[in-house]
Order: C-alpha cells, then sequence, then structure tokens
C-alpha cells in the first residue's frame, strides 16, 4: 500500500461526496435517491466524515443569502455590471410596449374587462366566454377581458389555475405586472406574490416571457412538469413529477399538501389562509421538515402534528400559534 | 448480556450515539481542522500525503468517539493525529521518529477554544464572503447564482450560456473549495505563524 494510493483513495472520496451533495440540491432529488446516499455513507466512516464536512460547509453559506438584497456580491461580477444598462433599456422599451397595449385595448377600444376577487380563505371558480375556466385561490384578484378580439387575463395579486379551451386564432395572455404567459392550449397554475411569480405547467404548452425586473428579458417555452419562478431579477426553472405538481392544486379540495416542506415555507403557507396566525419563533427550527397533508383552516391540526413530530412547543394565544423549541 | 465483556458496558454509557456522530464531529471535531493540518504539515515531509493523513485521523477519532466520548476533544484529536503519524513512520521508515513526539513546541494551544465558536455573525459572513472571493470566477459565479439567488440549475446554465452538467461541476468543486478554506485554513490570519 503506497501513501501515493491512499491519497488518491481519500481525493475520490471526497471528490464523490461533493457529487453527491450537488446531487441533493437538485429540484429533483427523490426519496430513492436518498436511500442510495444513505447506503453510500453507511459504507463507511470515511464516506460519512467526507460528506459531513462538505455539508456542514454548504450550510455555512446559506448565511450568504443575508446577502441577496444588498445585491453587494452580484454586482462583482463585471461581466453582469457591464451587461446591466443595455438590458435594462430593453426591458423597460418592453414593458412600456406592454402598458401601451394593455391601455389601448381598455380605454381605445372599449374594455369588457371584468374583475374577480377572492377574500383570505375564500375559493372561486370562473368559466370565461370562451369556456376557459380560472379557479382562483384564497386573497386573489384577477381581471379577464375575453371577447372577438382577444383573450387577456391580468393576474393582480394571488394564485389562479386556469385551464383554456384551446384557439389558435385567439391565443389566451395572462399578464402578471410585466411578465407574461401565453396559453398554446392548456392547463397552468399562476402564483403571485408581490415581486414573486411562479407558473406550473401541468398539460399543455406555455410560452413564459419574464420581463419584471430583468435585466435582460428571459423567453421560456415550457412544457408538462415545468415549474418556473421569476423573482427580482432572476429566473429559476424545475421539473417536478406528476404528483408533486397535483400536490400544488391541494387547495381545490381545501387541504395543502407538504412534502419535505420547511416549517419556515409551510407557516407561510398556512398563513394565507387566514385563521389563527402560525408564528416561528425560532430562526433555527424554521428548517426542520415536514411532510403530510392538512386542512387549510385547520391550523391547530397542523401545529399538534408539528409539536409531535418534530418535538416542538406550542403557545397557544387567540389570534396565533407560536411554535418553539 | 453475558457475552458482551464488562468494559464494554461502561463504555458505552459514555459514548457518541451513531445518530449524534454527525453534529458531534461538526461542532468538536471539524473546527480543528486548520491547526490540525497545520500540525500534520509540520510533521510530516510530504505535504501530498496531508489531505490522506487528516482524513485518517477523522476516521480514527470518530471510531473512538463512538465507543468512548473523549474528555477533552482536542487533546484527543492531536493525540491521535501524532499516534497515526508514529504509526506511519514505523510502516514507512520514512522520517525520524522524534519530529513527531515534538507536540509541545509547535505552539498549537490545545485549550484554546476553536476558532469558530464565538464567531460573531458579521464575522463569520465576512469570512464567507472572503472564501467565495477565492473561487475562480465562473465557480464563483455560479455558487453565487445558486446560494445566493437561489436559482436552480436550468436556469443557471441558460444565463451562463453553459450546459446543467457544467453547473454541477462547478458546485461541486465550489463546495469542496469553500470546506478547505472555511475548515483548512486559519479562520483570523493574525493568528497564522
Amino acid at each position: 500500500m503506497s501513501a501515493a494510493n491512499e491519497t488518491n483513495d481519500t481525493a475520490a472520496v471526497k471528490a464523490r461526496a461533493a457529487a453527491w451533495l450537488e446531487q441533493r440540491d437538485r429540484a429533483n432529488w427523490n426519496s430513492a435517491d436518498q436511500a442510495a446516499l444513505d447506503t453510500w455513507l453507511a459504507q463507511s466512516l470515511s464516506h460519512s466524515i467526507a460528506f459531513w464536512r462538505l455539508d456542514a460547509a454548504w450550510e455555512r453559506t446559506e448565511r450568504l443569502a443575508a446577502l441577496r438584497s444588498s445585491d453587494a456580491v452580484i454586482t462583482d461580477a463585471p461581466r453582469a455590471k457591464r451587461r446591466r444598462p443595455f438590458y435594462s433599456v430593453i426591458a423597460s422599451a418592453f414593458a412600456l410596449l406592454c402598458v401601451i397595449g394593455v391601455a389601448n385595448r381598455n380605454y381605445v377600444l372599449g374594455s369588457t374587462e371584468r374583475v374577480y376577487a377572492t377574500p383570505v380563505g375564500g375559493h372561486k371558480i370562473v368559466t370565461l366566454n370562451d369556456g376557459s375556466q380560472i379557479e382562483l385561490n384564497t386573497d386573489t384578484q384577477l381581471r379577464a377581458d375575453v371577447d372577438s378580439r382577444g383573450r387577456l387575463v391580468s393576474l393582480d395579486r394571488g394564485e389562479a389555475y386556469f385551464e383554456i379551451k384551446h384557439d389558435v386564432t385567439h391565443p389566451f395572455v395572462v399578464m402578471a405586472g410585466n411578465h407574461r404567459i401565453v396559453d398554446l392550449g392548456t392547463k397552468f397554475l399562476i402564483r403571485r406574490d408581490g415581486r414573486r411569480l411562479r407558473v406550473s405547467l401541468m398539460e399543455g404548452r406555455v410560452q413564459f416571457d419574464a420581463t419584471d425586473n430583468m435585466a435582460k428579458p428571459v423567453s421560456i417555452e415550457m412544457n408538462p412538469g415545468d415549474v418556473v419562478v421569476a423573482e427580482n431579477d432572476h429566473v429559476s426553472a424545475a421539473r417536478k413529477t406528476p404528483a408533486a405538481l397535483a400536490s400544488e392544486l391541494g387547495w381545490e379540495h381545501g387541504v395543502v399538501v407538504f412534502d419535505n416542506t420547511t416549517l419556515a415555507d409551510a407557516a407561510v403557507e398556512f398563513n394565507r389562509y387566514g385563521g389563527r396566525k402560525l408564528v416561528i419563533a425560532d430562526a433555527s427550527i424554521g428548517h426542520m421538515k415536514i411532510d403530510g397533508t392538512f386542512q387549510t383552516g385547520n391550523v391547530g391540526a397542523f401545529a399538534d402534528a408539528v409539536q409531535d413530530a418534530l418535538g416542538l412547543h406550542l403557545i397557544n394565544h387567540p389570534g396565533e400559534v407560536i411554535i418553539s423549541r | 448480556m453475558a457475552d458482551i465483556p464488562d468494559n464494554n458496558r461502561e463504555t458505552d454509557a459514555r459514548a457518541v450515539k451513531p445518530a449524534e456522530l454527525r453534529a458531534w464531529f461538526i461542532h468538536e471535531v471539524l473546527p480543528m481542522e486548520a491547526a490540525l493540518t497545520q500540525y500534520l504539515h509540520h510533521n510530516w515531509r510530504n505535504p501530498n500525503d496531508v489531505e490522506d493523513l487528516l482524513q485518517d485521523v477523522y476516521v480514527r477519532v470518530c471510531e473512538a468517539a463512538l465507543r468512548q466520548r473523549p474528555d477533552s476533544v482536542k487533546s484527543f484529536v492531536f493525540a491521535t493525529a501524532r499516534n497515526l503519524l508514529i504509526d506511519r513512520v514505523r510502516r514507512e521508515h520514512v522520517i525520524p521518529i522524534e519530529a513527531v513526539l515534538d507536540l509541545d513546541s509547535l505552539g498549537i494551544a490545545v485549550d484554546e477554544p476553536g476558532p469558530d465558536r464565538n464567531v460573531m455573525a458579521r464575522e463569520e459572513l465576512q469570512r464567507l464572503q472572503s472564501a467565495l472571493d477565492r473561487l475562480p470566477p465562473r465557480c464563483r459565479e455560479v455558487v453565487v447564482l445558486r446560494r445566493i439567488e437561489g436559482m436552480q440549475r436550468r436556469a443557471i446554465a441558460l444565463r451562463m450560456g453553459i450546459t446543467e452538467a457544467t453547473v454541477a461541476e462547478h458546485l461541486a468543486n465550489g463546495v469542496s473549495a469553500l470546506a478547505d478554506i472555511l475548515y483548512g485554513e486559519p479562520a483570523d490570519f493574525r493568528r497564522k505563524p
């Protein structure tokens, strides 16, 4: 046994550990992958140690997210910096054209626009003139302008599921701010929270033109299973399984489905539907993961499950439930 | 129970449980990596062996902790490193044994708290940022887009005009390099010899 060989072995184990960590960070990581990783980790203490070490470093870098809003790090990259002004001009011009387009329809040609809205905790199904259906989730407002000239829906806030009757001559366009989703015959879900827009495609095809706040407008043709998120100045895309997508539509049946969801995200999700407010008292428990299907209105049942499954402490107040260690 | 020797039963009660080993390693052992790396470099002629020696120390320390929790982790880690070097010297007849016995003259303060124990959040952020800045530019950009901007691989690939496989490669290399910088190098450069 030579020293050189051993060094290679350690280097190989570390490289494998890094590859595992990278894979685990992917959106499509599933329980079979986790089982394979667990098997590899169990093979030797050396495997476990190499992985723990990298995982600890990776977790530490989570703090870097604090830099997100300040934009301090990203603008260090000189390429991005030079690019920005040029594309900003195009983005602004594009945005302006969209505004003019919308204004024309509404004020010059005369509008047939109708407003649909749900309160917090509400749920409504709307059938449009063309037979398309839109299902509105909690705290949602949209404006639909559908007639012989065209089909335009503006999502002002909240979340809506679209089942569109296909019509080649009248493309169905959804605007969310200046982001634009053009349907090519399809079922899709759009959620708008402030500057974040999330589009999930269940069936068919859509084209998503992300424009708001973008240094450069990004156009993505989505296929079934694709989930695209536009947030601030970037766009991310992931491919989800049919089951994962179906769980996003749990609210159609009055439930939320959590699958390896962090407690922090789950609380945000629950709080969308009103009722007693869930408060995570301790940031360190926000990363804990939970699974399960819960009724959207039943905060108590969810809090009890969290208490049991994660061994956390509940403080019940009239208007809120505080979860702590 | 009859077939379990008495001494095993005694040590079991004080052992680090397998489920706790990850946390114990990360919090108690890993913060010593910079000092341990320095120790190994001082006491072993071939720097190319240090990565392997370090990993061996970790494995030995964790194996021992599963049998019995050491009273002082720091003393135990350095004693393990020293024993490992002695074993290697005996086996490979490479360097004189005296060189590895002289722990005290190295100025490694065994009782000093680990460098990462009481770091303020702001210092930690500065340290992370300076570690990030030492990655190769493209690698750094990928890590920033994934870790700070929260972008998925496909979006990063589209934005940078590279394949998703290359994004994955940059991420794997990035996390390895960050671990080496964050754990393998002294937190405070003033402490450097």
